[in-house]
């Protein structure tokens, strides 16, 4: 935390590990309860849990730990979704994340972030773009878009559909 | 800026290319209606002086040369032939063409271009010429006075006229090209300089015009700038004043004493000057009425936007609803109550605005029959019964595509050759006749051609030597008919230009299930064929009924429930294969736990929904039924496209998501699932 320029990340926790995006991406977070959770999809993809309520609109719900590749979540387990609006196929989309639990606001500097290292890890990295070392412990930062945009996206593309997107509106309504 | 003006402009010119192309469909009827004629001209004027305004210059002179051939036929100079609409047709194209590219450099499409105006130069010559000696049509030019008239014009434009990008002096130029022409500038409005603002007009002008043209054709150089000016044409005399020098004088000293000339002065000068010859009463002073706006026209995505609004509305009040009930405070419930039937009243509102009648998308197929009927050398007449029934603009965006290709397949393999249709006994003339009606909460849309009709034998055939079904089976008349709609089916095997291009009837009804709609045929041999497509009128807000299958809540579109049984699990035990016997009947039921992969955690009572599949009953067992509910269907976004049995996802009143079951979707994949697993 020099002189250089800092950026605001969101740090969450998945199995264990810690995870950070761009606060600028994050719109809200939406605690679940037993009465007031994700509305699950029959036969979606693996990584996409269900649909919720945001501000009236429909959105997908991913599941982080699946993304990574880390063990599902319990029955009765509890997660927070973090409502992200995030730019997909040159698109606004918003979208909910799944987390096992939101831990902090921290500032980063860009010099600060460290390549992945290679070994000795128990999660897939590929949507990894740095680590940085805080509090003994290392955070992931995150390319979320790189985590969400990939084959549901591609999916979609063979479609070959324009959908409206309700989530633009949804931005503007708030 | 100029963007925005020249995006307008192509948007309204479309809009003025539409009203071309009916216009010129109905003078293909009635050939000397001079209404339409009159309705081509002006369109074709607008075209053209729009098109000069906003940079499409080429456009502007195209639409100049075909304008001239319509002005020969106004003024009845020239006759309507089949080749001159056949032309203009051509040309419309040609002008639709131009609104999308703009001006052009490409040296193979101007030689295109000039190629074209020579065509349409060719029409006004040659046929002038040619039809020039009829006597009775052509107006005997009097010797006495060269049947000239004189006019005097006042143009008054507004001070912010020029902002508009109008060039007050193109009219006087317009009018001077019309023939001789006197202009007097008034300029005593102009301020001082310190008061001079430079981007208004401050001149107006009176003009004595001496021209063989009509009263309308001055007119029409207005056309544009009605709005911005204030302009009076009176008829002075016949003959041309200009050539009198007491009216030139006269004229001379107005301009000198910046005083406007008057009607009647110059009528006295020029009747002193003929020897008071003929000094009717020609006042015909045109007065620019106001008119009232009876429509606007609105973004279509700002409707988009209200529906969806007053969609969010509808849920919000339901969770008001909730509220009020759970409150109980009977002050909150009489708010809920109207604010529930304001809610309403705003929904069918917004719904109304974006329901569009059929007609204004069927223009484009009426064209279509006309050039491929003519390409096939086939005579065929587009009939549309029930045009003004109105659909939301979505469902009538998606129509498109499937009417086309029903429309096609009718023109090309549906409708035979005349001399064939004689032999059969039929009028020459083929009808394709497009109905539409509204039934219950549908709407249901016919396309009945009087062709040869498709043999069910034939499709039995074709379905078996292609695979799509077993040699032994045992169909029904309707169930052939529907194999036409499995996807694999072709029933040409030669691919044409004008129906074959690679899609089958299994993409019309996948283009129709997307809205929620259904497609089947009949046919009869020798008589025709009948395509029917059943609609909803509304793509947002269903009627449906609210189910519980485990710990999701569902929820299953009324209008395809037949009815609800209450069952105990017992009755299922004895299952077999999935069809479950009541009163008597048995139907194939899909337990909705087991298709939606959620434990069957559940024992005790069932529910059983019958719900219409084509012409057969399927249930769905479900766990409970919560209840009949109105909700508004949000789709599940581009994310969850892939979701097969589920069309949408409605917001409850406390806040949670029930899916909506698309139930022709879920038992189809079903069927299929079963179908495939049994062999």
């Amino acid at each position: 935390m020099k002189d250089k320029q800092l950026k605001s990340y969101l740090t969450f926790r998945l199995k264990g590990e810690l995870f950070a995006i761009g606060v600028d991406k994050v719109l809200e977070i939406i605690e679940t309860s037993e009465d007031h959770s994700v509305t699950n999809l029959p036969k979606a993809p693996d990584a996409v849990e269900g649909v919720v309520n945001f501000r009236g609109n429909v959105i997908p719900v991913i599941n982080m730990r699946q993304k990574f590749d880390l063990a599902n979540y319990e029955e009765q387990e509890r997660f927070v979704i973090m409502v992200l609006n995030l730019t997909l196929s040159d698109e606004d989309q918003i979208i909910g994340a799944m987390s096992d639990k939101v831990v902090d606001v921290i500032e980063i500097a860009e010099t600060e972030i460290q390549p992945v290292p290679e070994v000795g890890k128990g999660y897939n990295s590929d949507y990894v773009s740095g680590v940085v070392y805080r509090h003994e412990e290392f955070v992931m930062v995150l390319d979320v878009e790189a985590a969400i945009d990939t084959d549901e996206i591609i999916q979609l593309k063979q479609e070959e559909e324009v959908v409206e997107t309700e989530e633009d509106k949804a931005s503007e309504a708030e | 800026m100029i963007d925005k003006f020249k995006a307008k402009f192509v948007e309204e010119s479309n809009d003025n290319v539409h009203d071309l192309e009916e216009a010129l469909l109905l003078l293909e009827k009635d050939t000397s209606n001079s209404e339409i004629i009159e309705r081509i001209f002006r369109a074709m004027h607008t075209l053209k002086g729009g098109g000069a305004m906003f940079g499409f210059n080429q456009l502007s002179e195209f639409t100049h040369h075909l304008e001239t051939v319509f002005d020969l036929i106004r003024n009845n100079k020239l006759s309507v032939t089949e080749d001159i609409i056949s032309l203009t047709f051509e040309s419309i194209d040609h002008i639709k063409h131009m609104l999308e590219v703009g001006d052009v450099e490409d040296e193979e499409e101007l030689a295109n271009q000039a190629t074209f105006i020579q065509r349409v130069q060719r029409m006004s010559n040659s046929e002038s010429t040619a039809s020039m000696p009829a006597p009775a049509k052509v107006k005997v030019p009097e010797i006495k006075d060269d049947g000239s008239k004189t006019f005097l014009i006042k143009i008054k434009p507004n001070e912010e006229i020029l902002k508009n990008g109008t060039n007050p002096f193109y009219l006087l130029d317009d009018l001077h090209a019309m023939g001789d022409a006197k202009v007097i500038a008034f300029h005593e409005s102009v301020p001082a300089l310190s008061n001079f603002n430079p981007v208004n007009s401050y001149c107006h002008w009176q003009v004595l015009l001496n021209t063989s043209e009509s009263i309308n054709d001055i007119k029409d150089v207005f056309i544009f700038v009605e709005d911005e000016c204030e302009i009076s044409i009176d008829e002075i005399s016949s003959g041309n004043l200009l050539a009198s020098d007491s009216i030139i004088s006269a004229m001379d000293e107005a301009a000198k004493l910046q005083k406007l000339l008057t009607k009647e002065e110059l009528v006295s000068k020029s009747s002193a000057n003929k020897g008071g010859a003929e000094k009717k009463d020609a006042k015909k002073k045109v007065q620019l009425k106001e008119h009232k706006i009876s429509s606007i026209r609105v973004n279509s995505t700002k409707i988009d936007e209200l529906v969806n609004l007053v969609s969010e509305l509808v849920t919000i009040q339901a969770q008001l609803n909730l509220f009020a009930e759970n409150d109980g405070n009977p002050a909150v419930l009489a708010l809920a109550e109207n604010i529930q039937k304001l809610s309403r009243q705003l929904r069918d509102n917004a719904f109304s605005i974006s329901l569009i009648p059929l007609q204004s998308e069927l223009m484009r197929f009426q064209r279509l029959v006309r050039d491929l009927s003519k390409e096939l050398d086939k005579d065929i007449e587009f009939v549309i019964e029930g045009g003004d029934i109105e659909l939301d603009k979505n469902i009538i965006e998606h129509l498109t595509d499937p009417l086309l290709h029903i429309i096609r397949n009718a023109v090309d393999h549906g409708i035979e050759m005349p001399d064939e249709r004689i032999k059969s006994g039929k009028s020459p003339k083929g009808t394709i006749l497009f109905k539409a009606y509204y039934s219950g909460a549908s709407v249901m849309v016919e396309l009945m051609d009087d062709g040869k009709g498709i043999d069910p034998e034939f499709i039995r055939n074709k379905a078996i030597s292609k695979g799509l079904i077993d040699a032994n089976t045992e169909l029904s008349r309707k169930e052939i008919f529907e194999l036409v709609f499995l996807s694999g089916f072709s029933t040409k095997e030669e691919v044409t230009d004008v129906s074959g291009r690679g899609v089958g009837m299994d993409v019309v009804k996948k283009k129709i299930g997307e809205i929620r709609g259904e497609v089947s045929l009949d046919s009869e041999i020798g008589k025709g064929t009948t395509l029917t497509l059943e609609l909803p009128m509304t793509l947002s807000i269903i009627d449906g009924l609210l189910v519980k299958v485990n710990k999701n809540q569902y929820v299953i579109p009324i209008a395809n429930i037949e009815k609800i049984f209450a069952l105990d699990t017992v009755s299922f035990g004895k299952t077999f294969n999935h069809v479950v016997n009541i009163d008597e009947e048995q139907y194939p039921f899909i337990d909705l736990r087991e298709t939606f992969d959620t434990e069957l955690g559940n024992k005790g009572t069932e529910q059983l929904i019958l719900v219409k599949y084509e012409d057969r009953k399927v249930g769905l067992l479900v766990d409970q039924v919560i209840g009949e509910y109105q909700t508004v269907v949000k789709p599940l976004g581009r994310f969850l496209k892939k979701q097969e049995n589920i069309s949408g996802a409605s917001i409850m009143g406390d806040g949670t998501i029930a899916l909506v079951i698309d139930t022709n979707r879920l038992i189809h994949n079903n069927a299929i699932k079963k179908y495939r697993t049994k062999n």
